[in-house]
């Protein structure tokens, strides 16, 4: 690979960093709201784009055991499979 | 049809045979109704992938002996493998984000799916409960990143090329 070549390759991934970060910053911030703490998550004065106060696993406990989370998540995996195979099998 | 109306009015009618049928409020009511788009969905992707099978080959199979029904099923199928996984894989992530359907046919705590449930359960009133929401948003996300990993081989490979000589 010439150095020309390289060099355009290199500089089309740096212009497109900018919508990678624009497309998985959602994610990141879902990611960061669940695991922070609620002290940390209801303060106004708080950053809200990192934790300072420690992670916390708190939310995906009460998710799991106290709301009936994994029933829906078996109704959506049920519904899910039995209307894919039957519209894959129905359209092949 | 389905694509033509919109779903936020297409679940009114549907309701009503969703309550005439004795389905209400329960999830075989959505297993009932979300083919009603994918399987033109599915269709429409599927056709699309069909058409770029090459013709010479249903022809010899069927110069080989097959019937029309034979060289569909045992020549052109197995070809469209890559397609067909890509229709399934756009079916499922399509009815695992499907809402409006589940949200109006279904409403008990037991018959809900995960997306319905994580928004109308985790919202009471006013309050949202923030760090269940999003925790619930990752892991209800995990299925589908799961399954795109796991077929990304099948469904960006062409297999029809050199089938023809």
């Amino acid at each position: 690979m010439s150095g020309r070549v390289l060099r355009t390759k290199v500089l089309m991934h740096v212009l497109l960093v900018p919508f990678l970060i624009f497309a998985l910053f959602p994610f990141y911030h879902m990611l960061l709201t669940s695991l922070k703490q609620d002290r940390e998550l209801y303060d106004r004065h708080a950053v809200p784009l990192v934790i300072k106060q420690g992670p916390t696993l708190e939310h995906y406990t009460k998710l799991l055991w106290e709301t009936e989370f994994l029933t829906w998540t078996k109704n959506s995996l049920l519904v899910t499979v039995l209307a894919t195979t039957a519209s894959g099998r129905a359209s092949s | 049809m389905t694509y033509l109306v919109p779903t936020s009015l297409l679940f009114l009618p549907l309701a009503q045979v969703i309550n005439w049928i004795g389905l209400a409020d329960s999830k075989w009511a959505l297993v009932v109704t979300y083919p009603t788009f994918l399987v033109p969905f599915c269709t429409w992707l599927l056709m699309g992938y069909f058409r770029t099978v090459p013709k010479e080959v249903e022809e010899c199979a069927m110069v080989d002996g097959a019937t029309r029904i034979q060289a569909l099923w045992r020549i052109v199928l197995p070809i469209a493998i890559p397609g067909l996984v890509c229709a399934v894989l756009f079916a499922f992530t399509l009815s695992w984000n499907e809402f409006i359907y589940a949200l109006t046919f279904t409403s008990s705590s037991e018959q809900i799916t995960a997306s319905v449930g994580v928004t109308s359960e985790l919202i009471r009133g006013d309050i949202y409960f923030w760090g269940e929401l999003m925790a619930g948003a990752i892991l209800g996300s995990v299925p589908i990143v799961v399954l795109y990993v796991f077929f990304l081989d099948y469904y960006v490979s062409g297999l029809t090329a050199g089938a023809v000589k």
